[in-house]
């Protein structure tokens, strides 16, 4: 199975300007080899968040793998390839290595997380939120770009999550074999969702 | 300290975290503190860290990982103060 999963992070929440700096804050969260590299970089702040968004990514994927729907952040340990900002990276964790890449803005930071997925693979797209309804949170957004992509009929694609953590795209109330991903954080939302490649199968 | 009252003090540090009163309208010790009180799974190690400082304690990794609920925050402190 290929799987994708996805964070976003406003940099520019007051709280996310903050928390980092807190006295433990890093040592609560990171690896010692994690709290070597942020300390390294010039912005350590936004440095934290981009290790931060590849845990929560990776996270996602460690989820439909059958791990606990519970965030143990040090287990989960980002080795970024490069200086921040770094472009890609891996992420160490219980169920394997995954592969994180991530889309960095002076306003937000975008991981995208893959296993067994070219990166050529995956749609990753991200669009400041509309708020005026709580309960959507980018859905329709997700729903809209999967039937532009496919080129589906847009009435028969349905979003369905399992235990309330998991999105499963359904499209004729059949599941289908596109993984996907949703995210926000303040102002931003994000999405990602696989497309075919060699060897899959569509349902 | 007893259990209820660390229940409030909890209660107390959650509530600068959740971005609507709403979810208290629903919540019980059982509830989750990131699904059910929807809190940012990133505040999360902010309440450590104020757990940490108002009951004076230190909160493991082991420990943190276990901390689910609200009563799991709980019993963490409590079993902590011993």
């Amino acid at each position: 199975m290929r799987w994708v999963g996805n964070d976003v992070v406003c940099l520019e929440d007051p709280a996310n300007q903050r928390s980092p700096l807190r006295e433990g804050y890093m040592e609560k969260c990171c690896t010692q080899a994690e709290v070597n590299w942020v300390i390294c970089q010039s912005d350590r702040v936004a440095a934290f968040w981009q290790l931060w968004a590849g845990k929560e990514a990776a996270y996602k994927i460690g989820m439909k793998m059958g791990e606990p729907y519970h965030l143990q952040p040090k287990r989960l340990e980002v080795l970024p390839a490069s200086s921040y900002p770094a472009e890609e990276g891996k992420v160490q964790t219980p169920f394997g290595t995954v592969t994180v890449w991530w889309m960095v803005d002076p306003t937000f930071i975008h991981a995208i997380a893959t296993v067994d997925v070219d990166r050529r693979h995956v749609v990753p797209v991200i669009f400041p939120l509309d708020h005026s309804d709580e309960s959507d949170l980018g859905r329709e957004r997700l729903l809209d770009g999967v039937v532009r992509f496919y080129g589906l009929s847009r009435p028969a694609l349905s979003l369905n999550w399992i235990d309330q953590k998991i999105p499963q795209l359904c499209y004729k109330g059949k599941s289908m074999d596109i993984d996907c991903s949703i995210s926000h954080d303040g102002p931003w939302g994000g999405y990602v969702f696989t497309t075919y490649a060699e060897g899959s199968t569509h349902s | 300290m007893d259990k209820e009252n660390i229940y409030q003090e909890v209660v107390t540090i959650l509530k600068k975290y959740t971005r609507t009163n709403t979810v208290w309208e629903t919540a019980s010790a059982s509830s989750s503190i990131l699904s059910d009180l929807k809190i940012n799974s990133a505040r999360l190690v902010d309440i450590m860290l104020d757990l940490e400082d108002t009951f004076d304690v230190e909160i493991d990794d082991e420990t943190m990982d276990g901390i689910i609920t609200i009563q799991d925050a709980v019993d963490a402190i409590d079993k902590l103060k011993v």
